[in-house]
């Protein structure tokens, strides 16, 4: 479980979470393998948090899904759409200005 | 005793439960899939088989169903957030004039159950104007008010005329009032005061408020704003006017009241207690506002003072 907190930690994380998620899902992930992926990787998030933003994103056009019935059992698999793919180019454009901005902000703190 | 796999399956019912019907089977199988992975990769943690103990433990981190299926389909609240103050400030208002009417009106129906009436209104409104601005976000725009002091000059000569002919002129002089004001064939005799009544001290200090209150919008139409000392002076005197008429109809019987007529107090007890009991409620409100308004506002470039 990620511990909670009210540093504001889980804030900035939650900011990130849709970046980290799509840069994820350029290749096709099931929910459990896609939250062992963030974790690895060094973000680990709420399960009751990754799965419904699954679907909000999914909605939104930028994932689209498929079932594996063949596989026991039968998992949902995600992946970018094209809409999904543009946002990701975008959103890790914002994402680098941002890091640029913010590390001239710590360089600068008196 | 309870499996693991069937207390997931409780709580994934539980979750569906909460979910639009054309969604319900499409999240429940999938949540059930990611929550028998979970529960597996704990038991594999673990080292033992999955019980129902680790089950639980599983879906405290979930969170109750209810909130699952809001992360899920988020619906919004019957009541927004930022009305939340509006509301409390409406039900209670409610809640006074409801007790107020209940002390003048002793055979008047349940308040309780009155009051309950009004909170479902109160619900049902605030729900209806949620509802039409999330549909409608952009119609409902925040306009700058023209603050406190606002009062043309218009609307004061308007207030003073309206209030020197109603309240001043009809307390002073009831049945020449009426008789100006009804057709000479009906009589109005019945509204002559009584003696004891006319030269007592109520009605003279009724009189002198009134006047100072009709003094009062003179003031406001004079300076053509109403300044917080002119409003105050408004809400204490609303405030013993409305005293003052509410004693006049507690106290009045048939047979000794402000009217010789018997019937003209018993037609206007009920009305001097309604008029007195608004005017009451409406110095209360105003009350409020110039308690919780901010006066002087800061000045642009000047701190208030810590």
């Amino acid at each position: 479980m990620v511990e909670r907190d009210n540093t504001g930690l889980g804030e900035l994380r939650r900011g990130v979470l849709v970046l980290a998620v799509l840069s994820r899902l350029q290749v096709p992930q099931y929910g459990y393998s896609l939250k062992q992926a963030l974790a690895e990787g060094g973000m680990p998030v709420e399960e009751g948090t990754l799965y419904p933003l699954l679907r909000r994103l999914e909605a939104q056009g930028l994932l689209a899904s498929d079932w594996d019935t063949g596989s026991s059992p039968p998992r949902r698999y995600y992946r970018l759409s094209a809409d999904g793919t543009r946002a990701f180019a975008a959103l890790a454009e914002a994402w680098r200005e941002q890091v640029r901005v913010i590390g001239a902000f710590l360089e600068d703190t008196p | 005793m309870m499996q693991a796999n069937q207390v997931i399956d409780a709580y994934v019912r539980d979750v569906a439960t909460c979910l639009p019907r054309a969604r319900r089977n499409d999240v429940a199988l999938e949540l059930r899939a990611l929550l028998d992975e979970e529960l597996a990769e704990r038991a594999r943690s673990a080292g033992r088989p999955a019980d129902k103990a680790m089950a639980m433990d599983l879906l405290r981190d979930f969170g109750r169903p209810a909130d699952a299926a809001q992360r899920y389909h988020a619906r919004p609240a019957l009541v927004d957030a930022a009305d939340t103050h509006h509301f409390v400030i409406w039900a209670i208002g409610g809640a006074v004039v409801m007790a107020v009417h209940a002390a003048l009106n002793p055979g008047q129906p349940d308040p309780g159950g009155l009051f309950l009436e009004w909170l479902g209104v109160l619900l049902l409104c605030f729900a209806l104007a949620g509802w039409w601005r999330r549909r409608h976000p952009t119609r409902f725009g925040w306009t700058p008010s023209r603050g406190p002091d606002w009062m043309p000059r218009p609307l004061s000569a308007l207030s003073l005329v309206a209030f020197v002919v109603f309240p001043v002129a009809m307390y002073a002089a009831p049945m020449a009032f009426a008789r100006v004001l009804l057709p000479a064939t009906l009589s109005v005799d019945g509204l002559a005061l009584d003696p004891g009544f006319a030269g007592s001290w109520p009605r003279a200090l009724t009189m002198a408020l009134l006047v100072a209150m009709a003094v009062q919008f003179a003031i406001t139409l004079a300076l053509g704003r109403q300044p917080a000392w002119l409003r105050r002076i408004g809400v204490a005197l609303n405030l013993a006017v409305g005293t003052l008429l509410v004693a006049h109809g507690a106290m009045m019987t048939p047979q000794h009241g402000v009217f010789v007529s018997a019937q003209a107090n018993t037609v206007a007890a009920p009305i001097f207690l309604t008029v007195g009991g608004m005017m009451v409620l409406v110095a209360l409100y105003y009350a409020w506002r110039e308690w919780t308004g901010i006066d002087p506002a800061p000045m642009r470039g000047e701190m208030p003072a810590a």
